[in-house]
């Protein structure tokens, strides 16, 4: 068990130095920010000098230590568009963007999970039906696509939910059921699939030939060896979920980091984009790791495999 | 004969006859439906994409401004001129719908094209020569699988800006992981064959047998894999071009024109709607064409 959480621990900070390899790499191919931070007229030595303040005139291999020495620190330098610290500015808008992605989980798991199973145990019934188009329809939309049409019924006709921003709980409804649809989808057909495995195997037959009743068999005895799966693909998701914030929360200008990345992008706001891509980075490499863990201490097999 | 049947018997009998429901047939009759609907409805975008110039009724880019936001042609204020309305800057948005399936099929494919390309190289190199190369590529693209898509996407585009060659290039970056990791599996086990074994020992050269007797193996699962890529590509487009990351204007492109109709939505809801159906019709359609692929392509079925 230990040298399994040392080795996992190593792989997500070989993880994490590639990732600060990418993020310098593309600073560095992003062009001289002497020139960009200069006007074009401005004369060469004023360049050279700007240059020379900012360490640009140095070997690469130093220029790289010292961005990884101010990103530990969490340095990204003041954003250009609103002069605060860029990281100050990505930590304040985090816990919107996570609350979020919380609400999208649950949601998921608590509609998609009862539908997987239903859908396998009455396999073939109008219900099976409902929850597989919804798996491959829910794959096939356009998240930011679905949230426009939410808020065209919801919002528009029947004026019973907010069109955007974030405030109360109404807020929150339209917003995580679009990031949840493409995850739920997903798990629906997961449940579903593992479902149908599990009662073909030959103890749900012996279960069955004992005269359980069918409520035991399906949940005590089916159900939960489905579940492994179910929570590997949560942990990987809820990376994702954060990812997929970026365009949930443009559709509905909810206060988000995602919305925050975007408007950096537009607005060639570099400190700030690389301020709220480590910080989503980190996030996902530390839910990847600590749903490794936690599987490891669910399956005895990956623990000693 | 009643008495010795047994309790698998039973059970068997027990599951025939509730799968002879009518929802049991009708759910089965459907499913096959499907392949047929998936196979007509990819040759119709297809079809649209090719003759785009043919089909439209006006010029997608020109702006008319007695038209702008007009509804469609059922609307009482509509017309039959423009069918499906018009948009914000006075421009058929039938034609723009045209016009769109040319980028989204355009960058789907090749997208698919090029990702598959370094993927199966990657993946029939890792998969062929294991040891430090098997660790560094599948090492990357364990990391990049770990890392959403978007934020790379946004990361690059932030710095190189947007336009078709980056758009491709982002896909691209995010799209081999899928294809390394499939053919890196198939390679590892066909790897372990007696025919390989015996092309080694009467002398081939390594990439003979990478190309002449690996490399046949893999394609089928990769095409399988492709087709579905190709679908999971243009929405992954259509969120590049809403988010004003993609293929720029005045390009009509579906993820562009629901980014500019969603302003219009108190006015012109049908702006954001009927390009949205467009990706919908076109994944769907790309979808149930790859199940069909699949169960001709795979001998298991």
């Amino acid at each position: 068990m230990r040298d399994y959480i040392v080795k996992r621990v190593l792989r997500s900070f070989l993880v994490l130095f590639g990732l600060s390899l990418g993020v310098f790499a593309l600073l560095s191919i992003s062009g001289d920010p002497a020139t960009i931070m200069l006007p074009p007229e401005a004369p060469m030595s004023e360049v050279i000098s700007l240059r020379k303040a900012l360490g640009f005139d140095e070997p690469v291999y130093i220029q790289y230590l010292k961005f990884l020495s101010r990103a530990l620190r969490g340095e990204f330098g003041n954003s250009w568009q609103y002069g605060l610290p860029a990281i100050n500015l990505v930590l304040e808008f985090f816990p919107a963007t996570f609350q979020l992605a919380l609400a999208a989980l649950l949601f998921a798991l608590v509609v998609g999970i009862p539908l997987g199973v239903v859908s396998a145990i009455r396999e073939g019934s109008i219900i099976d039906a409902l929850g597989l188009s919804l798996g491959v329809v829910g794959r096939a939309m356009p998240s930011f696509w679905l949230g426009i049409m939410l808020i065209l019924v919801f919002a528009v006709n029947l004026k019973v939910l907010p069109t955007s921003g974030k405030g109360e709980l109404r807020h929150l409804v339209l917003p995580a059921i679009t990031l949840s649809t493409a995850f739920l989808a997903q798990i629906v057909l997961l449940v579903r699939s593992g479902m149908l495995d599990v009662l073909r195997e030959d103890y749900i037959r012996t279960a069955q030939a004992k005269g359980l009743q069918p409520y035991t068999i399906n949940m005590r005895h089916a159900f939960r060896n489905t579940l492994i799966p179910v929570v590997t693909m949560v942990g990987l998701t809820f990376g994702r979920l954060l990812g997929g914030s970026v365009i949930t929360e443009s559709v509905f200008s909810w206060p988000g980091v995602g919305r925050l990345a975007v408007q950096a992008v537009s607005a060639r706001d570099f400190p700030l984009v690389q301020a709220s891509v480590v910080v989503f980075a980190l996030w996902i490499v530390l839910a990847n790791l600590i749903v490794d863990l936690l599987y490891a201490f669910l399956d005895p097999r990956i623990r000693y495999g | 004969m009643a008495v010795e049947k047994n309790v698998a018997d039973v059970l068997a009998e027990k599951t025939l006859t509730r799968r002879r429901g009518l929802a049991f047939v009708l759910f089965w009759a459907s499913h096959n439906v499907l392949h047929s609907l998936g196979i007509a409805m990819t040759a119709l975008v297809i079809f649209v994409a090719l003759l785009a110039p043919l089909l439209s009724p006006h010029d997608p880019t020109l702006q008319d401004s007695k038209i702008r936001l007009s509804p469609p042609a059922w609307a009482e204020e509509g017309s039959a001129e423009f069918p499906l309305g018009a948009d914000n800057l006075g421009r058929d948005l039938l034609s723009r719908i045209f016009y769109g399936a040319r980028v989204s099929l355009i960058v789907g494919v090749c997208a698919v094209l090029l990702a598959g390309l370094f993927g199966v190289i990657l993946g029939l190199l890792s998969g062929y020569l294991e040891g430090r190369i098997e660790t560094l590529i599948m090492g990357v693209a364990d990391a990049q699988l770990a890392f959403p898509s978007v934020l790379l996407a946004i990361a690059i585009i932030a710095v190189l800006g947007p336009s078709f060659g980056n758009v491709l290039l982002v896909l691209t970056i995010s799209g081999w992981v899928i294809f390394a990791r499939l053919v890196r599996g198939t390679t590892l086990s066909v790897k372990q064959t007696d025919f390989i074994l015996a092309s080694r020992s009467v002398g081939a050269p390594d990439y003979r047998i990478i190309f002449r007797h690996v490399l046949p193996h893999v394609v089928t699962p990769v095409i399988a894999v492709a087709n579905i890529q190709i679908g999971q590509m243009i929405l992954a487009e259509s969120a590049l071009s809403f988010l004003g990351l993609g293929v720029q204007p005045p390009t009509p492109t579906w993820g562009g024109m629901i980014s500019d109709g969603r302003v219009y939505i108190w006015q012109a809801p049908w702006l954001s709607i009927f390009p949205g159906m467009a990706i919908v019709f076109t994944v769907l359609g790309i979808t149930y064409l790859g199940d069909w692929l699949r169960i001709v392509l795979d001998p298991k079925y």
